[in-house]
């Protein structure tokens, strides 16, 4: 209601200025507006209150009585609040108060499964729980269809999950009937035209689709979702540059897609090794591994993410954002392969000053990536360096040492003279605390021997010092320029 | 966005969608009042269960000595344990029932034997398992009572006093007909 009074008065100004509309007119049309849908009235607002509590009064009274009433008064009050609630809907149809009426709809469908399991229960009919979700959930599902009223389909589609999750946790298999009342619902969400059952649609599918991974008894389904994910991203990319209709859709099935993808390749790097070490004479994972299961990964978001910022898609650019620095996070905490952490995070700040430069990215998102980038390459290297406790690896030897120490000086001191640079203090003394953390680090845990680290330190000292004249003097020469431009 | 619909079909489409929700609990009903007013009666003894399975909330969880069926490696091979197969039960001279799986076409019953409709009670552990019996249920096992009134129903079924009469309907569907109490019927369920 907010956001249209606030579209119609800059439409209206708008269109006064294409005289379009004359002011009086323009006047009168916001006056309409404001008087006319004030929302609901102080009498709506209070008989609103006083059914709610008269239908609170009469369930206590029924649930105090429940016990006492013969069967039939019990099924008589059951069929009277079904037939009150639709009655009560079809009367704000009428009235044209279409959200209560909504409300009233899934009200009765509510209330049909609680007539269901009353039902039940005076019977003591135990049989089998799911199926009476089942069929709760395609009364909904007909009652939504039949009256157009959305939130009834989105309780059928819910209780269609429960269905199927309550199946697939007896059987512990996969439950494939689930796809037809999914694709039903999900139909009607689309003749609706429902924006938000289309994503309760695509979430749910999407649960059915990683719990594949866990449901199939075979080491290569997490495989079989992260294919499904690729293959929904990729249609999705597809359809993003087809008709009309498509091209809004695309982008959201990509960004579902690229959800589910990295479930099932988040499931291959770190869970399914676990389970299958734990469980087979313990086959040991080494870096190898790891890095084989995480390239494919790395290489997927990298697409999605690059793919999403130049068609400018911002959700498909966040679920891939997300996925990637999830990843990364996970790879560095594994530690078996800091190399590819490091080697990504310079690769996503690389990638992001040139999207600046060459595609014109926005400066926000690039800064942040670039600081993102560099603190996981930095945070890394630092790992590399020094968090070598897992049992068997004796932690680097002198040499490489020297190397990581090199490299993540020269990374830290590239980000300060970048944020410098840019006037970016807070990254600035980011960047001056990890260069302090890193060098008390070396000199806590040596390099080689105490005079090593001593030299170490020395010639990294030299080397900043002598960038640092570097830097005043081509500052100096390019005043110089200008001033002699100038005069 | 939605469609909109004229207030006159939506009446229709609201007035259909009650009709549906009444066939179907009305369906539900008059099909257990059936099974109520079923001829074949049996009446199990309960067995006295782990109590604190036993008393939850306001109803309690019965167990009976068919609630395990006799189950051959060849069987348990071939039954859908997601789906509902058939028991055959039969009580000895001593007055004691036993149960078998038949499968999932029901069987011919021979005399002095009841066909029951019943489930896995887990169709994982009846699929992986690999003793003579699986651990069923036949729609007997939750008797739901008056509030504050468990107590009372656990300690007659740990003294093993309790026993239920069951209504077999023709498929063999089975429903909770009555209590007995020392051999008296104490409690039967009225249609309603």
């Amino acid at each position: 209601m907010w956001a249209y009074r606030f579209r119609l008065e800059r439409d209206l100004a708008r269109w006064q200025e294409r005289g379009l509309v004359t002011p009086e007119a323009a006047a009168e049309i916001l006056a309409e507006v404001r008087a006319g849908r004030s929302g609901p009235s102080l009498a709506g607002v209070l008989s609103t209150l006083a059914a709610v509590l008269m239908g609170f009064a009469a369930m206590s009274f029924v649930a105090a009585n429940w016990q006492d009433m013969p069967k039939w008064l019990r099924l008589g009050v059951i069929a009277s609040a079904l037939v009150a609630s639709h009655g009560m809907a079809a009367w704000l149809f009428q009235r044209g108060r279409d959200a209560f009426a909504h409300a009233a709809t899934l009200a009765a469908s509510s209330l049909f499964g609680a007539a269901l399991m009353l039902v039940s229960l005076m019977y003591h009919a135990d049989g089998h729980p799911p199926e009476l979700l089942l069929v709760w959930g395609l009364v909904a599902l007909v009652s939504g269809a039949a009256v157009r009223s959305p939130p009834s389909l989105a309780l059928a589609m819910v209780l269609f999950g429960g269905w199927s999750a309550w199946e697939s946790g007896a059987r512990h298999g996969v439950h494939l009937p689930f796809l037809i009342p999914w694709a039903v619902t999900a139909l009607a969400f689309l003749s609706l035209r429902w924006r938000p059952g289309l994503h309760l649609a695509a979430f749910a599918l999407g649960l059915w689709i990683v719990g594949l991974g866990a449901l199939i008894d075979d080491p290569r389904s997490h495989m079989l979702v992260a294919g499904i994910g690729v293959a929904i991203t990729v249609a999705g990319a597809i359809a993003s540059r087809g008709p009309h209709s498509w091209r809004t859709l695309g982008p959201i099935i990509v960004a579902y897609g690229t959800a589910i993808a990295f479930v099932g390749f988040f499931s291959i790097q770190f869970v399914q090794p676990f389970v299958a070490g734990i469980g087979a004479s313990g086959v040991e994972h080494g870096a190898d591994a790891l890095v084989t299961r995480a390239l494919p990964a790395l290489a997927f978001l990298a697409a999605v993410v690059l793919w999403a910022m130049a068609r400018g898609h911002p959700g498909a650019v966040s679920v891939g954002v997300a996925a990637l620095s999830i990843e990364l996070f996970a790879l560095l905490v594994d530690g078996r392969a800091h190399w590819l952490v490091a080697l990504s995070g310079a690769g996503v700040a690389g990638v992001a000053l040139a999207g600046e430069r060459r595609l014109g990215w926005s400066v926000l998102a690039t800064r942040s990536a670039v600081v993102y980038g560099a603190g996981m390459a930095f945070l890394a290297l630092y790992a590399w360096q020094f968090w070598q406790d897992r049992p068997g690896s004796a932690g680097p030897r002198t040499l490489e040492l020297v190397i990581l120490a090199v490299l993540a000086l020269g990374l830290v001191v590239s980000l300060v003279s970048w944020a410098t640079r840019h006037g970016l203090t807070r990254v600035q003394w980011a960047a001056f605390a990890a260069f302090s953390i890193e060098v008390f680090s070396l000199y806590v845990n040596t390099i080689g021997t105490l005079l090593g680290t001593s030299l170490f330190l020395l010639v990294a000292s030299l080397i900043v010092g002598a960038l640092a004249w570097l830097a005043i003097r081509l500052h100096e020469r390019g005043r110089a320029v200008t001033e002699e431009v100038a005069r | 966005m939605i469609t909109a619909l004229s207030s006159i079909t939506r009446s229709r489409a609201l007035l259909l969608s009650l009709a549906l929700q009444v066939a179907i609990l009305g369906a539900f009903v008059s099909d257990r009042i059936g099974l109520l007013r079923s001829a074949t009666e049996i009446v199990l003894p309960v067995r006295p269960v782990d109590p604190r399975d036993l008393f939850r909330g306001d109803y309690v969880t019965l167990a009976y000595d068919i609630s395990r069926a006799a189950i051959t490696p060849d069987q348990r091979a071939r039954l859908d344990a997601t789906q509902p197969f058939f028991v055959v039960i039969r009580q000895d001279a001593a007055g004691s029932w036993s149960a078998r799986v038949a499968g999932d076409t029901r069987p011919a019953a021979q005399p002095g034997e009841t066909v029951l409709k019943a489930r896995a009670q887990s169709p994982e552990a009846a699929r992986r398992g690999s003793g003579d019996a699986i651990a069923v249920r036949y729609g007997l096992e939750s008797y739901f009572i008056p509030e504050g009134t468990g107590r009372q129903l656990e300690q007659l079924a740990r003294d093993r006093k309790l026993a239920v009469v069951a209504a077999i309907g023709p498929n063999g569907d089975a429903a909770i007909k009555g209590l007995m109490v020392d051999g008296q019927l104490t409690w039967r369920e009225p249609a309603f």
